[in-house]
């Protein structure tokens, strides 16, 4: 398991672009910042919606069953 | 008109909804430059190129994949499974994506896909090139299960399955394809609706309910008891999901008695269904005086092999019902081991049995004849 962690792709390619300077450590915690912002609005909205209205009886199976209005 | 096989039905419905509409494509194994392993495809990639015929690697489970994602975004795919036996590996994504999608979106997302593939026996295929499997699809809601019977229902339905916003599974039975041939109207368009059943043959003495190669040996066998006074209604399931119960509840009212054939097995069949939902929703009617109203226990004969429909009675209760007169219903195997002439007499003898009579004698022969045609296959 520890050697296979060892070569998560993802690390490792993270590496290599700092290695080679094509990402900064400015750049990637900017990017870090953005995404789990997003993450934390898109959890904000769905927590705080309400419950949706649609009674099971007119959930449709066939594309034909969607009742528009 | 002009008349062309069953297959040639499938190529000509692909090749003129890919005229019609951009969004169609197809995608499957050896589609494209080979034209299909039957041949369903023939000429299609030179016509509309290799963006619109797809050869995919042998991958059933992309191949409906990509299907699926294709028609989320807005296209019209047709996936080619080479032979039913492979879909298995597609199973989730057809089951678990497809034909929950809508649903599951409260239909925000929908998939308009045809998934299309040879299905049945009676080409030596053994085990893994003759499977029939369309009672493991037909149970699924938010797919349509398709079968057609002839070159014209073959190339309306097929049509008609384009342009359906829903995912559907269209099953030819290979069998008929270059053996079933048919009139089929030039120069105009041909669109069969998905649902209705179709009663190919009227009758008065008992309703014989089928679907693809099994169809066409029906109305085969109903022909051969005409001349002895014995007259059949024949109808053609077409759409297994969604069945078409009206139609046949509206037969088996006529005539009382509703044999259903297929090629698949018999234990959790599609014929099962039909059987037992014309059992328990009441649509076997007795006929003649004083006749009990069947109930519909049933016991399964023994699964042979080949594939077997559903008898649908209990042995003792056959000889005694019969003893007046009474309709039951039937499911049974009718897998073809030879040419389709040799199906005709087993079938022959079993609907001369058919006809009930009330003696006691007649009718345990009858009964016996039943359970032997049970055990046939």
């Amino acid at each position: 398991m520890d050697r296979w962690k060892g070569r998560d792709a993802l690390l490792l390619f993270r590496s290599y672009l700092t290695e080679k300077g094509i990402l900064s450590q400015m750049a990637e915690a900017e990017m870090e910042a953005r995404a789990q912002g997003e993450i934390d609005d898109a959890v904000r909205f769905a927590e705080s919606a309400p419950y949706p209205e649609i009674p099971e009886a007119s959930r449709p199976i066939y594309v034909e069953d969607i009742r528009h209005g | 008109m002009a008349e062309i096989t069953l297959i040639e039905g499938v190529r000509q419905a692909m090749d003129e909804e890919l005229a019609r509409d951009d969004r169609v494509f197809i995608v499957g194994e050896d589609v494209g430059k080979r034209g299909g392993v039957f041949r369903a495809t023939m000429g299609l990639i030179d016509k509309y190129g290799p963006q619109r015929v797809i050869d995919s690697p042998l991958a059933e489970l992309s191949i409906v994949g990509i299907g699926i994602g294709a028609a989320l975004y807005g296209m019209r795919p047709i996936c080619e499974i080479q032979f039913a036996d492979f879909i298995h590996p597609a199973f989730n994504q057809i089951v678990n994506e497809a034909a929950k999608m809508c649903y599951r979106s409260a239909g925000a997302w929908t998939v308009p896909l045809v998934i299309r593939a040879p299905y049945g026996g009676g080409i030596g295929g053994g085990l893994y090139h003759s499977q029939s499997v369309e009672a493991f699809f037909a149970h699924v809601p938010g797919l349509k299960v398709v079968i057609p019977s002839n070159p014209y229902d073959a190339k309306g339905l097929l049509k008609s399955a384009v342009r359906d916003p829903n995912p559907v599974l269209f099953f030819e039975p290979k069998k008929g394809y270059r053996l079933i041939k048919g009139e089929v109207p030039e120069g105009e368009e041909l669109l069969v609706p998905i649902g209705p059943a179709r009663v190919s043959r009227p009758g008065r003495d008992l309703s014989v309910f089928a679907y693809g190669m099994m169809h066409q040996y029906a109305l085969q066998a109903a022909e051969a008891v005409a001349a002895e006074g014995i007259d059949v209604e024949v109808v053609d399931l077409r759409t297994l999901l969604p069945v078409d119960r009206q139609t046949l509840a509206a037969s088996v009212h006529k005539t009382g008695k509703a044999p259903i054939v297929h090629e698949d097995n018999r234990t959790a069949g599609y014929g099962a269904e039909i059987a037992d939902h014309s059992g328990r929703g009441g649509l076997h009617l007795p006929r003649g005086p004083g006749a009990a109203p069947d109930r519909s226990g049933c016991t399964s004969a023994p699964l042979q092999s080949p594939l077997a429909g559903l008898v649908h009675a209990r042995r003792r209760e056959d000889r005694r019902r019969h003893s007046r007169p009474g309709g039951v219903l039937r499911a049974f195997d009718a897998t073809q081991t030879g040419p389709p002439g040799k199906l005709t007499p087993k079938v022959k003898s079993w609907l001369q049995a058919s006809r009930l009579t009330p003696s006691p004698l007649s009718a345990a022969r009858q009964a016996s004849t039943w359970w032997g045609l049970a055990e046939w296959g």
